[in-house]
């Protein structure tokens, strides 16, 4: 089977630090992969560059067996992104967020029934509590219809129940299909279906 | 196809480029004095004085190597810039940066050495003359990139930042110098007469070129022993630099 | 693409007051011009060209930290590398909302500030005429400059420092179309050139500041 995402002989550096020195890495759908390390050795560097937002010094990426950027026979952004910046904007409501945030992704601007609790939708994204951001960004992850999600520190903000009911999404999630790549510092509620360790050392 | 990578990310490896640079210097600077020297003594002796403007004339010597340097560093610096940004290359990132402070000076020469010859030929010490200006915004444009450089924290995105800001210039720099001759001669008064020169002699010509090459050849000295101390502290981590810092160390 | 340029818009709207800093910052130093000199006619009429677009540059230099700032902080620009549109054309869009919060006050206050210089009526006409073609160059390579500064605490000097030798064509096409008119002559050379410089900076301006946001954001 065609990895969604294949990554070869990826050399990058950082400052004058050299954070890989010929990494492969292949991305299959439906499966559900960790990134583990200790800090400052370059897992979100690698999650970046694996989502098409850092182009690395050397090594090739190729999406479906093709070039990264052919996007043409994708129905909606393959790619989905979320950091400790969600990207949405603060003094924007949560549904103008929304709409913008789906039409970006090639998708129609509508709202829906999802992991939103719909008092929010006239609020501004600045005014939710920490929590609430988080969980507004990651539901509308679910909802964006990428083949692959690239997630930074996905847990951090959540409280143990939600942390665990987006864990249980997660999973649902890649049961559909979706691959995700995870960086996390959180205990995962079940065993993800690879872990990269990742420790820079050479 | 291949062997041509191969060759091409060799060079651009910062141990083989600083050994490289190392064994050429002396290339570089023994002709370099040489011509200097030469050209300096044939310029300002051995020419005759012009017959129009006397011994004034002689700041040439100086100023159109400075000058012409000006222009080509800051052509060079594109080249490099375009270099870095599409293929990566750690020796054309360092290059962009360091030969932006050598081509400020070379800029500044010409800007001071234009403004003396200025004073007893136009009257002024500065006059908005298009080539004047448009050199005087050169050095702007090499003071941004400086500026720009030591700004962003991290050397690498910092060089390739610097990369598209001399790109960005170097489309600007004909607009400029057009734009300025162009206000010229809407605003030129009679304050500016071009000395319409008759051909030069061979005499006074020779160690005008003699100058130049020596000039260039100083800059390439010059611009490759800053590229050495960069890369080494850029490589400070590297076996190969910390070898190279313990041979240079007394024992 | 609809909802895209509605966010643009919405964004600038709302922060519309802080948009219009820019037209205050043009208002007051084509105020103090005069006020630096002897308020004769003639010779504000002579000075005219130069105040006007001196104090354009100025207040389009100060406009340009509000460009990209805020997206960079809240990760904005990740969404948008990782969206099907080209980043370019997200960066033109918002560099049209820009022009249109910052550029457009600053064209209708030049031409009251013409009147109020005692310019002839084709001097007024050529300051409005100057100003819409060559406010939108300043804000297209504004934005390369306040891409590569958009990381930085205090980015404002430095980008005001490589931007303004940019700026030095727009400022004398668009002075000279003045100072044309005001002697009575014709003003199109100067405007095909400012429109010359504005397709071209339309053009590679987007190009240049994606490039730019991409490698200051690494």
């Amino acid at each position: 089977m065609t990895p969604l995402l294949s990554v070869r002989q990826l050399h990058h550096e950082r400052g004058d630090r050299e954070l890989f020195g010929g990494l492969d890495v292949d991305i299959h759908g439906g499966e559900i992969l960790q990134v583990v390390g200790p800090n400052g050795h370059g897992k979100s560097t690698l999650l970046r560059i694996l989502a098409g937002l850092i182009r690395p010094d050397v090594g090739t990426l190729a999406w479906r067996g093709r070039a990264f950027t052919s996007w043409e026979d994708e129905p909606v952004a393959p790619l989905m992104w979320l950091g400790e910046r969600p990207g949405w904007a603060a003094a924007h409501s949560v549904e103008h967020n929304w709409r913008y945030l789906r039409s970006l992704r090639g998708l129609t601007p509508d709202r829906e029934a999802c992991w939103i609790d719909p008092a929010w939708w006239p609020r501004r994204f600045g005014d939710l509590s920490t929590g609430q951001r988080k969980r507004a960004s990651l539901a509308f992850i679910e909802i964006s219809g990428a083949a692959v999600w690239f997630l930074d520190e996905p847990l951090s903000g959540l409280d143990v129940a939600m942390s665990a009911q987006w864990q249980s999404r997660m999973q649902q999630a890649a049961s559909r299909g979706t691959a995700i790549v995870l960086v996390s510092h959180d205990a995962l509620t079940f065993s993800p279906d690879r872990v990269l360790t990742w420790t820079g050392e050479y | 196809m291949n062997r041509f990578w191969t060759t091409f990310h060799q060079w651009g490896s910062p141990p083989t480029f600083y050994r490289f640079a190392r064994a050429l210097q002396p290339w570089l600077l023994v002709p370099a004095v040489l011509l200097i020297v030469h050209g300096m003594y044939a310029g300002l002796v051995l020419a005759p004085a012009d017959y129009q403007q006397g011994d004034g004339f002689r700041i040439i010597y100086v100023h159109v190597p400075a000058a012409w340097l000006s222009l080509f560093v800051y052509t060079s610096m594109v080249v490099a810039g375009a270099v870095a940004l599409i293929w990566r290359m750690k020796i054309a990132e360092v290059y962009v940066v360091d030969a932006a402070y050598a081509g400020a000076g070379f800029t500044a020469v010409a800007l001071l050495t234009g403004m003396l010859w200025g004073k007893p030929m136009w009257g002024a010490w500065w006059v908005w003359d298009a080539r004047l200006t448009s050199e005087l915004i050169l050095l702007f444009l090499y003071l941004g990139v400086i500026a720009l450089n030591r700004a962003l924290p991290d050397r690498r995105s910092a060089a390739r930042a610097c990369a598209i800001l001399a790109i960005v210039g170097v489309i600007n720099v004909p607009i400029v110098h057009y734009s300025v001759e162009w206000w010229n001669t809407l605003h030129q008064g009679a304050s500016i007469t071009r000395f319409e020169k008759p051909a030069m002699p061979m005499s006074m010509l020779w160690p005008l070129l003699e100058l130049s090459l020596g000039s260039m050849l100083f800059y390439f000295w010059s611009v490759l022993l800053r590229m050495r101390g960069s890369l080494l502290e850029r490589e400070r981590r590297q076996a190969w630099a910390r070898a190279v810092a313990a041979d240079a160390q007394p024992s | 693409m609809g909802a895209l340029w509605i966010r643009e818009l919405r964004s600038y709207w709302q922060s519309r007051f802080e948009a219009l800093q820019c037209l205050a910052v043009f208002s007051v130093v084509l105020l103090l011009f005069p006020l630096g000199v002897d308020p004769e006619p003639e010779l504000l009429r002579l000075m005219a060209p130069a105040v006007i677009w001196g104090s354009a540059l100025l207040a389009c230099v100060f406009g340009l930290e509000t460009l990209f700032r805020q997206d960079l902080r809240e990760g904005w620009l990740e969404q948008a590398q990782t969206s099907i549109w080209p980043l370019p054309l997200l960066l033109a869009l918002r560099m049209v909302a820009h022009w249109m919060f910052t550029g457009v006050p600053v064209v209708l206050a030049g031409v009251l500030g013409a009147a109020a210089l005692g310019m002839s009526e084709p001097g007024i006409r050529a300051v409005g005429w100057s100003l819409l073609l060559g406010t939108p160059s300043l804000v297209a390579l504004g934005s390369v400059a306040a891409a590569l500064t958009a990381n930085l605490t205090g980015g404002a000097m430095l980008s005001a420092l490589l931007v303004l030798p940019l700026y030095v064509p727009v400022l004398i096409f668009g002075a000279s179309a003045i100072a044309l008119a005001e002697a009575g002559q014709g003003t199109d050379a100067s405007l095909y050139l400012m429109g010359c410089s504005l397709l071209l900076s339309i053009l590679l301006a987007p190009l240049a500041s994606a490039a730019a946001l991409k490698v200051v954001a690494e």
